[in-house]
Protein backbone atom coordinates (compact mmCIF):
# COMPACT_ATOMS: atom_id res chain seq x y z
CA UNK A 1 0.00 0.00 0.00
CA UNK A 2 2.81 2.58 0.86
CA UNK A 3 4.23 2.68 -2.36
CA UNK A 4 0.85 3.94 -4.34
CA UNK A 5 1.29 7.02 -1.81
CA UNK A 6 2.87 9.94 -3.96
CA UNK A 7 4.90 12.11 -1.81
CA UNK A 8 5.72 15.18 -3.62
CA UNK A 9 8.84 15.64 -5.57
CA UNK A 10 10.41 18.39 -3.62
CA UNK A 11 9.62 16.65 -0.89
CA UNK A 12 11.58 13.24 -2.44
CA UNK A 13 14.30 15.63 -3.34
CA UNK A 14 14.71 17.07 0.09
CA UNK A 15 14.15 14.47 2.35
CA UNK A 16 17.50 12.20 1.98
CA UNK A 17 19.96 12.09 4.24
CA UNK A 18 19.47 15.74 6.15
CA UNK A 19 15.79 14.34 7.26
CA UNK A 20 17.21 11.39 9.16
CA UNK A 21 19.31 12.42 11.92
CA UNK A 22 20.39 11.15 15.42
CA UNK A 23 17.05 12.13 17.00
CA UNK A 24 15.05 11.88 14.18
CA UNK A 25 15.99 8.42 12.68
CA UNK A 26 13.58 6.37 14.53
CA UNK A 27 10.69 8.36 13.30
CA UNK A 28 11.27 7.61 9.38
CA UNK A 29 12.38 3.80 10.53
CA UNK A 30 9.08 3.24 12.27
CA UNK A 31 6.82 4.76 9.12
CA UNK A 32 8.83 2.39 6.92
CA UNK A 33 6.80 -0.25 9.70
CA UNK A 34 3.37 1.55 9.17
CA UNK A 35 3.61 3.71 12.39
CA UNK A 36 2.78 6.72 13.16
CA UNK A 37 5.06 7.90 16.25
CA UNK A 38 5.76 11.05 18.53
CA UNK A 39 8.18 12.07 20.72
CA UNK A 40 6.73 10.64 24.34
CA UNK A 41 8.03 11.03 27.63
CA UNK A 42 9.92 7.76 29.01
CA UNK A 43 8.69 8.61 32.61
CA UNK A 44 5.08 9.76 32.74
CA UNK A 45 4.00 8.50 28.77
CA UNK A 46 3.22 12.13 27.41
CA UNK A 47 3.39 12.89 24.01
CA UNK A 48 4.53 15.92 22.54
CA UNK A 49 5.52 17.62 19.61
CA UNK A 50 8.00 18.96 18.44
CA UNK A 51 11.90 17.11 20.42
CA UNK A 52 12.39 19.37 23.57
CA UNK A 53 14.49 17.00 24.93
CA UNK A 54 12.49 17.56 28.12
CA UNK A 55 8.79 16.59 29.02
CA UNK A 56 6.81 19.76 29.69
CA UNK A 57 4.65 17.81 32.17
CA UNK A 58 7.14 16.09 34.69
CA UNK A 59 10.39 17.15 33.27
CA UNK A 60 11.74 14.01 32.89
CA UNK A 61 14.98 13.88 29.95
CA UNK A 62 14.01 10.51 28.94
CA UNK A 63 11.91 10.02 25.61
CA UNK A 64 11.84 8.04 22.69
CA UNK A 65 9.38 8.11 19.53
CA UNK A 66 6.27 6.36 20.39
CA UNK A 67 3.23 4.93 18.57
CA UNK A 68 0.32 6.80 18.28
CA UNK A 69 -3.07 5.94 16.57
CA UNK A 70 -2.07 7.15 13.52
CA UNK A 71 -5.32 9.13 12.68
CA UNK A 72 -5.95 12.64 13.36
CA UNK A 73 -8.17 15.98 12.18
CA UNK A 74 -6.97 18.68 9.62
CA UNK A 75 -6.70 21.70 12.00
CA UNK A 76 -5.39 24.32 9.40
CA UNK A 77 -3.85 23.83 5.77
CA UNK A 78 -2.79 25.69 2.93
CA UNK A 79 -1.64 25.77 -0.71
CA UNK A 80 1.00 27.10 -2.25
CA UNK A 81 0.89 28.96 -5.45
CA UNK A 82 2.23 26.27 -8.10
CA UNK A 83 3.43 28.79 -10.39
CA UNK A 84 6.48 29.20 -8.47
CA UNK A 85 6.95 25.52 -6.91
CA UNK A 86 9.96 23.86 -7.94
CA UNK A 87 7.39 21.07 -9.09
CA UNK A 88 5.00 23.14 -10.37
CA UNK A 89 2.20 20.90 -9.01
CA UNK A 90 -0.22 22.73 -6.83
CA UNK A 91 0.51 21.58 -3.17
CA UNK A 92 -0.88 21.55 0.36
CA UNK A 93 1.04 21.98 3.91
CA UNK A 94 -1.88 20.88 6.55
CA UNK A 95 -1.17 20.70 10.52
CA UNK A 96 -2.66 17.78 11.65
CA UNK A 97 -4.07 17.79 15.07
CA UNK A 98 -3.55 13.48 16.63
CA UNK A 99 -6.57 11.41 17.96
CA UNK A 100 -5.58 9.86 21.28
CA UNK A 101 -2.68 11.42 23.42
CA UNK A 102 -1.36 11.72 26.47
CA UNK A 103 -1.47 15.01 27.52
CA UNK A 104 -2.65 18.46 25.57
CA UNK A 105 -3.68 17.96 21.65
CA UNK A 106 -0.96 16.96 19.82
CA UNK A 107 -0.38 19.14 16.22
CA UNK A 108 1.93 17.92 13.78
CA UNK A 109 3.05 19.17 10.31
CA UNK A 110 2.22 17.03 7.40
CA UNK A 111 1.11 16.86 3.86
CA UNK A 112 -2.30 15.90 2.72
CA UNK A 113 -3.07 13.44 -0.47
CA UNK A 114 -6.51 12.51 -1.82
CA UNK A 115 -7.79 15.39 -1.66
CA UNK A 116 -8.30 18.87 -4.30
CA UNK A 117 -9.08 22.19 -3.22
CA UNK A 118 -13.03 21.60 -2.64
CA UNK A 119 -12.58 18.60 -0.09
CA UNK A 120 -9.39 19.86 1.70
CA UNK A 121 -11.28 21.73 4.92
CA UNK A 122 -10.30 22.17 8.57
CA UNK A 123 -11.33 19.32 10.85
CA UNK A 124 -11.47 16.88 7.81
CA UNK A 125 -10.31 13.27 9.95
CA UNK A 126 -7.40 11.44 8.22
CA UNK A 127 -4.83 9.31 8.61
CA UNK A 128 -1.59 8.72 8.24
CA UNK A 129 0.23 6.93 5.21
CA UNK A 130 3.56 6.19 4.25
CA UNK A 131 5.45 6.62 1.23
CA UNK A 132 8.79 4.21 1.25
CA UNK A 133 11.74 7.02 0.64
CA UNK A 134 14.96 4.21 0.58
CA UNK A 135 15.08 1.20 2.36
CA UNK A 136 14.14 1.18 6.01
CA UNK A 137 13.22 5.38 5.57
CA UNK A 138 9.29 6.33 5.15
CA UNK A 139 7.30 9.73 4.78
CA UNK A 140 4.10 9.82 6.55
CA UNK A 141 1.46 12.12 5.26
CA UNK A 142 -2.22 11.97 5.64
CA UNK A 143 -5.29 11.05 3.47
CA UNK A 144 -9.01 11.58 4.45
CA UNK A 145 -10.40 8.64 6.70
CA UNK A 146 -13.22 6.35 5.09
CA UNK B 1 -4.68 49.69 33.67
CA UNK B 2 -5.97 47.35 30.87
CA UNK B 3 -5.08 43.95 29.64
CA UNK B 4 -4.81 42.41 26.26
CA UNK B 5 -7.15 39.42 26.13
CA UNK B 6 -8.13 37.53 29.23
CA UNK B 7 -5.69 35.23 30.92
CA UNK B 8 -5.83 31.53 31.14
CA UNK B 9 -7.22 29.49 34.16
CA UNK B 10 -3.83 29.38 36.51
CA UNK B 11 -1.93 32.32 34.55
CA UNK B 12 -1.02 35.55 36.88
CA UNK B 13 -0.52 38.95 35.83
CA UNK B 14 3.20 38.92 36.62
CA UNK B 15 4.14 42.69 35.46
CA UNK B 16 2.54 44.96 38.76
CA UNK B 17 5.37 47.69 38.71
CA UNK B 18 6.00 50.69 37.49
CA UNK B 19 10.02 49.90 37.26
CA UNK B 20 10.38 50.84 33.84
CA UNK B 21 7.17 53.29 32.95
CA UNK B 22 8.98 56.74 31.82
CA UNK B 23 12.17 56.30 32.79
CA UNK B 24 13.60 56.50 29.61
CA UNK B 25 12.83 57.82 26.34
CA UNK B 26 13.42 58.49 22.61
CA UNK B 27 15.26 61.09 21.71
CA UNK B 28 16.37 60.71 18.15
CA UNK B 29 15.75 58.90 15.08
CA UNK B 30 17.49 58.00 11.87
CA UNK B 31 17.47 55.99 8.85
CA UNK B 32 19.25 56.03 4.80
CA UNK B 33 17.12 56.00 1.87
CA UNK B 34 15.42 53.12 1.66
CA UNK B 35 16.08 50.55 -1.20
CA UNK B 36 14.92 47.56 -2.73
CA UNK B 37 15.98 44.25 -2.14
CA UNK B 38 19.78 43.67 -2.37
CA UNK B 39 19.83 47.89 -3.92
CA UNK B 40 22.83 48.39 -1.04
CA UNK B 41 24.55 44.73 -0.77
CA UNK B 42 27.52 45.88 -2.29
CA UNK B 43 27.32 49.43 0.67
CA UNK B 44 26.90 46.93 3.32
CA UNK B 45 25.10 47.29 6.57
CA UNK B 46 28.44 48.65 8.40
CA UNK B 47 27.58 52.25 6.46
CA UNK B 48 24.49 51.96 6.02
CA UNK B 49 23.93 51.86 10.00
CA UNK B 50 26.63 54.37 10.35
CA UNK B 51 24.82 56.82 8.37
CA UNK B 52 21.64 55.77 10.08
CA UNK B 53 23.58 56.89 13.73
CA UNK B 54 24.90 60.41 12.21
CA UNK B 55 21.12 61.44 11.36
CA UNK B 56 20.29 60.06 14.46
CA UNK B 57 22.01 62.04 16.30
CA UNK B 58 21.23 65.11 14.11
CA UNK B 59 17.76 64.94 15.00
CA UNK B 60 18.19 64.63 18.69
CA UNK B 61 20.88 67.12 18.73
CA UNK B 62 23.99 64.58 19.76
CA UNK B 63 27.31 63.56 18.95
CA UNK B 64 28.06 60.13 18.14
CA UNK B 65 31.06 60.18 20.10
CA UNK B 66 28.36 60.40 22.91
CA UNK B 67 26.90 56.85 21.91
CA UNK B 68 28.08 54.87 24.99
CA UNK B 69 25.47 51.44 24.35
CA UNK B 70 24.50 50.11 20.87
CA UNK B 71 21.22 47.50 20.87
CA UNK B 72 20.16 45.32 18.22
CA UNK B 73 18.39 42.02 17.25
CA UNK B 74 17.43 38.95 14.63
CA UNK B 75 21.62 38.10 14.82
CA UNK B 76 22.33 41.80 13.35
CA UNK B 77 25.87 41.25 11.82
CA UNK B 78 26.96 45.20 12.63
CA UNK B 79 29.30 45.22 15.19
CA UNK B 80 28.95 47.72 18.25
CA UNK B 81 32.99 47.70 19.10
CA UNK B 82 33.25 49.15 15.20
CA UNK B 83 30.77 51.16 15.68
CA UNK B 84 32.42 52.76 18.98
CA UNK B 85 36.12 53.37 17.35
CA UNK B 86 34.37 54.91 14.35
CA UNK B 87 32.64 57.27 16.12
CA UNK B 88 35.92 57.93 18.57
CA UNK B 89 33.55 57.49 22.03
CA UNK B 90 35.05 57.98 24.70
CA UNK B 91 34.15 53.88 25.86
CA UNK B 92 31.56 51.69 25.15
CA UNK B 93 29.75 50.65 28.36
CA UNK B 94 26.53 48.69 27.08
CA UNK B 95 25.40 46.25 24.50
CA UNK B 96 22.72 43.90 24.37
CA UNK B 97 21.58 41.15 21.56
CA UNK B 98 17.90 40.28 21.53
CA UNK B 99 16.91 36.67 20.55
CA UNK B 100 13.83 36.62 18.38
CA UNK B 101 14.08 36.16 14.67
CA UNK B 102 12.89 38.92 11.80
CA UNK B 103 10.78 41.74 13.90
CA UNK B 104 10.19 39.99 16.93
CA UNK B 105 13.57 40.63 18.93
CA UNK B 106 13.19 44.09 18.45
CA UNK B 107 10.81 44.82 21.55
CA UNK B 108 14.20 43.21 23.39
CA UNK B 109 16.42 45.47 22.20
CA UNK B 110 14.43 48.80 23.28
CA UNK B 111 13.80 46.84 26.35
CA UNK B 112 17.78 46.22 26.77
CA UNK B 113 17.93 49.91 25.62
CA UNK B 114 15.84 51.85 28.24
CA UNK B 115 16.43 49.57 30.94
CA UNK B 116 20.23 50.33 30.55
CA UNK B 117 19.74 54.31 30.80
CA UNK B 118 17.31 53.92 33.34
CA UNK B 119 19.33 51.74 35.57
CA UNK B 120 22.84 54.01 34.76
CA UNK B 121 24.48 51.29 33.06
CA UNK B 122 24.62 53.40 29.95
CA UNK B 123 23.56 56.99 29.27
CA UNK B 124 22.57 57.24 25.67
CA UNK B 125 21.98 54.23 23.72
CA UNK B 126 21.29 53.16 20.27
CA UNK B 127 19.39 50.96 18.81
CA UNK B 128 20.53 49.77 15.45
CA UNK B 129 19.60 47.36 12.32
CA UNK B 130 21.36 47.65 9.38
CA UNK B 131 19.64 44.83 6.53
CA UNK B 132 20.74 44.17 3.02
CA UNK B 133 18.83 41.26 2.47
CA UNK B 134 20.77 38.72 -0.01
CA UNK B 135 24.23 39.10 1.79
CA UNK B 136 22.89 35.98 4.34
CA UNK B 137 20.47 33.49 3.87
CA UNK B 138 16.99 34.49 2.27
CA UNK B 139 15.51 36.19 5.21
CA UNK B 140 12.43 34.36 6.83
CA UNK B 141 14.08 31.03 5.42
CA UNK B 142 14.10 28.62 8.56
CA UNK B 143 15.15 25.23 9.79
CA UNK B 144 13.05 23.91 12.63
CA UNK B 145 15.19 22.62 15.13
CA UNK B 146 15.09 18.82 16.15
CA UNK B 147 11.61 18.64 14.11
CA UNK B 148 11.48 16.50 11.87
CA UNK B 149 11.78 18.33 9.00
CA UNK B 150 8.81 17.69 7.23
CA UNK B 151 10.19 20.44 4.38
CA UNK B 152 7.09 21.76 2.80
CA UNK B 153 6.32 23.98 5.78
CA UNK B 154 9.44 26.62 5.01
CA UNK B 155 8.23 29.93 4.37
CA UNK B 156 6.81 32.65 6.70
CA UNK B 157 4.14 33.02 4.20
CA UNK B 158 3.00 29.45 3.97
CA UNK B 159 3.15 28.86 8.30
CA UNK B 160 1.27 32.34 8.68
CA UNK B 161 -1.04 31.49 5.94
CA UNK B 162 -2.20 27.93 8.00
CA UNK B 163 -2.54 30.43 11.14
CA UNK B 164 -5.20 32.89 8.76
CA UNK B 165 -6.96 29.72 7.52
CA UNK B 166 -8.14 28.35 10.94
CA UNK B 167 -8.97 32.30 12.27
CA UNK B 168 -10.54 32.13 9.14
CA UNK B 169 -12.53 28.85 10.20
CA UNK B 170 -13.21 29.57 13.95
CA UNK B 171 -14.22 33.23 13.51
CA UNK B 172 -15.29 33.75 10.07
CA UNK B 173 -12.69 35.76 9.50
CA UNK B 174 -12.35 36.90 5.32
CA UNK B 175 -10.40 37.36 2.66
CA UNK B 176 -12.07 41.16 2.33
CA UNK B 177 -10.55 41.60 6.19
CA UNK B 178 -7.16 40.40 4.90
CA UNK B 179 -7.44 42.89 2.17
CA UNK B 180 -8.40 45.96 4.35
CA UNK B 181 -5.29 45.47 6.11
CA UNK B 182 -3.30 45.95 2.72
CA UNK B 183 -5.31 48.59 1.09
CA UNK B 184 -5.75 51.24 3.99
CA UNK B 185 -2.20 50.43 4.48
CA UNK B 186 -1.43 51.49 1.00
CA UNK B 187 -3.23 54.53 1.52
CA UNK B 188 -1.47 55.61 4.57
CA UNK B 189 1.97 55.31 2.30
CA UNK B 190 0.45 57.33 -0.70
CA UNK B 191 0.87 60.42 1.62
CA UNK B 192 4.50 59.44 2.86
CA UNK B 193 7.36 60.68 0.73
CA UNK B 194 9.43 58.38 1.88
CA UNK B 195 7.47 55.22 1.30
CA UNK B 196 8.27 52.99 -1.76
CA UNK B 197 5.10 52.37 -3.25
CA UNK B 198 2.66 55.35 -3.88
CA UNK B 199 -0.03 53.59 -5.83
CA UNK B 200 -3.03 53.24 -4.47
CA UNK B 201 -4.68 49.70 -4.43
CA UNK B 202 -8.17 48.59 -4.39
CA UNK B 203 -9.74 45.26 -2.66
CA UNK B 204 -10.00 44.51 -6.10
CA UNK B 205 -6.08 44.70 -6.66
CA UNK B 206 -5.79 42.70 -3.47
CA UNK B 207 -7.97 39.89 -4.48
CA UNK B 208 -6.44 39.68 -7.77
CA UNK B 209 -3.07 39.50 -6.41
CA UNK B 210 -1.00 36.17 -7.26
CA UNK B 211 -1.73 33.71 -4.55
CA UNK B 212 1.10 33.00 -2.63
CA UNK B 213 -0.40 30.44 0.06
CA UNK B 214 -3.92 30.30 0.05
CA UNK B 215 -4.94 32.55 1.67
CA UNK B 216 -2.37 34.71 1.51
CA UNK B 217 -2.16 36.57 -1.96
CA UNK B 218 1.34 38.53 -3.22
CA UNK B 219 -0.66 42.07 -1.19
CA UNK B 220 -1.04 40.46 2.29
CA UNK B 221 2.66 39.99 2.27
CA UNK B 222 5.55 42.69 3.19
CA UNK B 223 8.41 43.90 0.91
CA UNK B 224 11.62 43.20 1.11
CA UNK B 225 13.97 45.72 1.56
CA UNK B 226 17.40 47.83 2.16
CA UNK B 227 18.46 50.53 4.91
CA UNK B 228 20.34 51.49 7.84
CA UNK B 229 18.18 52.19 11.21
CA UNK B 230 19.17 54.05 14.22
CA UNK B 231 16.92 54.92 17.12
CA UNK B 232 18.36 57.07 20.37
CA UNK B 233 17.66 56.04 23.88
CA UNK B 234 18.26 57.93 26.92
CA UNK B 235 17.18 58.71 30.19
CA UNK B 236 13.99 60.83 30.85
CA UNK B 237 16.16 63.34 32.75
CA UNK B 238 18.50 63.87 30.41
CA UNK B 239 15.85 63.81 27.17
CA UNK B 240 14.19 67.04 28.33
CA UNK B 241 17.63 68.94 27.64
CA UNK B 242 17.75 67.67 23.83
CA UNK B 243 16.73 68.94 20.91
CA UNK B 244 12.93 67.31 20.30
CA UNK B 245 10.12 66.66 22.14
CA UNK B 246 11.00 63.56 23.79
CA UNK B 247 8.54 60.54 23.49
CA UNK B 248 8.36 58.63 26.78
CA UNK B 249 9.18 54.47 26.65
CA UNK B 250 5.91 54.35 29.07
CA UNK B 251 6.14 50.41 28.72
CA UNK B 252 8.14 47.41 26.89
CA UNK B 253 7.30 44.03 27.11
CA UNK B 254 8.52 40.96 25.27
CA UNK B 255 7.85 37.03 25.85
CA UNK B 256 5.88 34.59 24.67
CA UNK B 257 2.51 32.36 26.04
CA UNK B 258 3.37 29.07 27.07
CA UNK B 259 4.78 26.37 25.09
CA UNK B 260 4.53 28.81 22.06
CA UNK B 261 7.88 27.48 20.95
CA UNK B 262 8.66 28.99 17.52
CA UNK B 263 5.36 30.12 17.22
CA UNK B 264 3.27 28.94 13.73
CA UNK B 265 7.12 28.45 12.49
CA UNK B 266 7.33 24.88 14.24
CA UNK B 267 5.87 24.78 17.71
CA UNK B 268 2.46 24.23 16.67
CA UNK B 269 1.80 23.08 19.91
CA UNK B 270 0.63 26.03 21.92
CA UNK B 271 -2.99 26.41 23.48
CA UNK B 272 -5.37 26.54 21.23
CA UNK B 273 -6.20 29.90 21.39
CA UNK B 274 -2.81 31.05 20.97
CA UNK B 275 -2.68 29.10 17.44
CA UNK B 276 -4.96 31.86 15.67
CA UNK B 277 -3.28 34.60 17.62
CA UNK B 278 -0.18 36.38 17.31
CA UNK B 279 1.08 34.87 20.24
CA UNK B 280 1.13 38.23 21.99
CA UNK B 281 -1.42 38.36 24.29
CA UNK B 282 0.77 37.92 27.48
CA UNK B 283 3.03 40.46 26.46
CA UNK B 284 0.00 42.79 26.09
CA UNK B 285 -0.74 42.06 29.40
CA UNK B 286 3.16 42.90 31.19
CA UNK B 287 2.99 46.26 28.90
CA UNK B 288 -0.29 47.49 29.87
CA UNK B 289 0.59 46.99 33.44
CA UNK B 290 4.03 48.14 32.80
CA UNK B 291 2.68 51.63 31.25
CA UNK B 292 -0.36 51.95 33.96
CA UNK B 293 -2.71 52.26 30.77
CA UNK B 294 -4.91 50.12 28.47
CA UNK B 295 -6.19 49.84 25.02
CA UNK B 296 -8.49 52.86 25.62
CA UNK B 297 -5.82 54.88 26.12
CA UNK B 298 -4.49 54.40 22.72
CA UNK B 299 -4.50 56.67 19.81
CA UNK B 300 -2.49 54.51 17.20
CA UNK B 301 -1.22 51.66 16.85
CA UNK B 302 2.22 50.59 14.84
CA UNK B 303 1.32 46.73 14.39
CA UNK B 304 4.08 44.72 12.50
CA UNK B 305 2.43 43.40 9.61
CA UNK B 306 4.75 40.82 7.81
CA UNK B 307 1.62 39.23 6.33
CA UNK B 308 -2.11 41.05 6.63
CA UNK B 309 -3.25 38.16 8.92
CA UNK B 310 -1.04 39.44 12.14
CA UNK B 311 -2.41 42.35 11.83
CA UNK B 312 -5.91 41.18 12.56
CA UNK B 313 -4.64 38.79 15.62
CA UNK B 314 -2.23 41.63 16.83
CA UNK B 315 -5.55 43.86 16.70
CA UNK B 316 -7.12 41.07 19.52
CA UNK B 317 -3.97 39.78 20.80
CA UNK B 318 -3.68 43.42 22.52
CA UNK B 319 -7.14 43.54 23.67
CA UNK B 320 -8.58 46.36 20.85
CA UNK B 321 -11.38 43.35 20.10
CA UNK B 322 -12.27 40.02 21.65
CA UNK B 323 -10.51 37.34 20.05
CA UNK B 324 -12.16 36.64 16.51
CA UNK B 325 -13.69 40.02 16.02
CA UNK B 326 -10.62 42.05 14.34
CA UNK B 327 -12.15 41.18 11.09
CA UNK B 328 -15.37 43.27 11.45
CA UNK B 329 -13.63 46.11 12.99
CA UNK B 330 -11.13 46.84 10.40
CA UNK B 331 -14.07 46.39 7.99
CA UNK B 332 -15.56 49.27 9.76
CA UNK B 333 -12.73 51.47 8.66
CA UNK B 334 -11.28 51.38 12.03
CA UNK B 335 -7.85 51.24 10.77
CA UNK B 336 -8.36 54.71 8.48
CA UNK B 337 -7.74 58.34 9.59
CA UNK B 338 -10.70 58.64 12.02
CA UNK B 339 -10.77 55.26 12.78
CA UNK B 340 -10.65 54.00 16.69
CA UNK B 341 -7.05 52.61 15.81
CA UNK B 342 -5.76 54.38 13.04
CA UNK B 343 -3.34 51.37 12.65
CA UNK B 344 0.27 51.69 10.31
CA UNK B 345 -0.09 55.44 8.99
CA UNK B 346 3.06 55.23 7.64
CA UNK B 347 2.34 52.34 5.57
CA UNK B 348 4.32 49.47 7.40
CA UNK B 349 6.04 46.64 5.70
CA UNK B 350 3.54 45.93 3.39
CA UNK B 351 3.48 49.88 1.63
CA UNK B 352 6.59 51.82 3.21
CA UNK B 353 9.20 49.55 3.52
CA UNK B 354 10.71 46.41 5.68
CA UNK B 355 12.94 47.27 7.85
CA UNK B 356 12.28 44.63 10.69
CA UNK B 357 9.74 46.51 12.77
CA UNK B 358 12.06 49.96 13.13
CA UNK B 359 9.90 52.05 10.75
CA UNK B 360 7.38 51.50 12.96
CA UNK B 361 9.15 52.79 15.73
CA UNK B 362 9.93 56.02 13.76
CA UNK B 363 6.63 56.37 13.08
CA UNK B 364 5.04 56.19 16.49
CA UNK B 365 7.75 58.95 17.14
CA UNK B 366 6.40 60.91 14.65
CA UNK B 367 2.61 60.75 15.53
CA UNK B 368 3.66 61.67 19.11
CA UNK B 369 5.81 64.45 17.84
CA UNK B 370 3.29 65.72 15.18
CA UNK B 371 4.88 64.95 12.44
CA UNK B 372 3.45 62.22 10.73
CA UNK B 373 2.80 62.45 7.16
CA UNK B 374 0.18 60.98 7.87
CA UNK B 375 -0.64 63.01 11.60
CA UNK B 376 -3.60 61.71 13.39
CA UNK B 377 -4.82 64.81 15.40
CA UNK B 378 -4.19 64.53 19.19
CA UNK B 379 -1.63 61.89 19.79
CA UNK B 380 -0.65 61.19 23.13
CA UNK B 381 0.48 57.78 22.87
CA UNK B 382 1.53 54.96 19.92
CA UNK B 383 1.82 51.75 20.35
CA UNK B 384 4.39 49.52 18.75
CA UNK B 385 3.69 45.65 18.26
CA UNK B 386 6.95 43.66 17.18
CA UNK B 387 7.02 40.84 14.54
CA UNK B 388 4.72 37.60 15.02
CA UNK B 389 5.86 34.24 15.99
CA UNK B 390 9.60 34.18 17.03
CA UNK B 391 9.76 33.64 21.00
CA UNK B 392 10.18 36.23 21.96
CA UNK B 393 8.28 38.97 20.38
CA UNK B 394 7.57 42.43 21.95
CA UNK B 395 6.24 45.75 22.15
CA UNK B 396 6.78 49.08 23.13
CA UNK B 397 4.52 51.89 24.66
CA UNK B 398 4.82 55.07 23.54
CA UNK B 399 3.71 58.60 25.11
CA UNK B 400 4.01 62.02 24.69
CA UNK B 401 6.45 64.17 26.85
CA UNK B 402 4.26 66.81 28.58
Amino acid sequence: MSAEIRVPAIGMALMGAQAVTPDTAAHWRAAAEGVFTVPTCDNCGTNYWPITHVCYVCGSLAWRWQPVSGTGTVYTYTWIDASTHPTRELQNIAVIQLDEVKGEPVRVPGWVVDVDKDTLVCDLPVEAAYATISDGIAVPHWRPRS
Amino acid sequence: VGCGQPLEEGEEHLSDGNWLRDKAAIVGFGHTAYGKRGQFAARGTTSLVIEAVIQACEDAGVSPADIDGYTSYSGDAVDPGTLAAGFGSERLRFTGMGWGGGGGGMGGAYMYAAMAVATGQADLVAVVRGITQPTGARFGGMGRGDEPPYPEARTPAQTFAMQARRHMHEFGTTIDHLGEVAVSSRAYACNNPEARFHDPITMEDHHNSRLIADPIRLLDCCLESDGGNCVLITSTERARDLRQIPVLISGAAMGAPRRWGMGAFGGLNMAARDYVSAGQRTIADDLYRNAGLGPSDIDVAMIYDHFTPMVLMGIEDFGFVPQGESGPFVADGNLRPGGLLPTNTHGGNLSEVYMHGMTHVYEGVRQCRGTSANQQPDVATSLVVCGSSPAPSGALLLRRFS
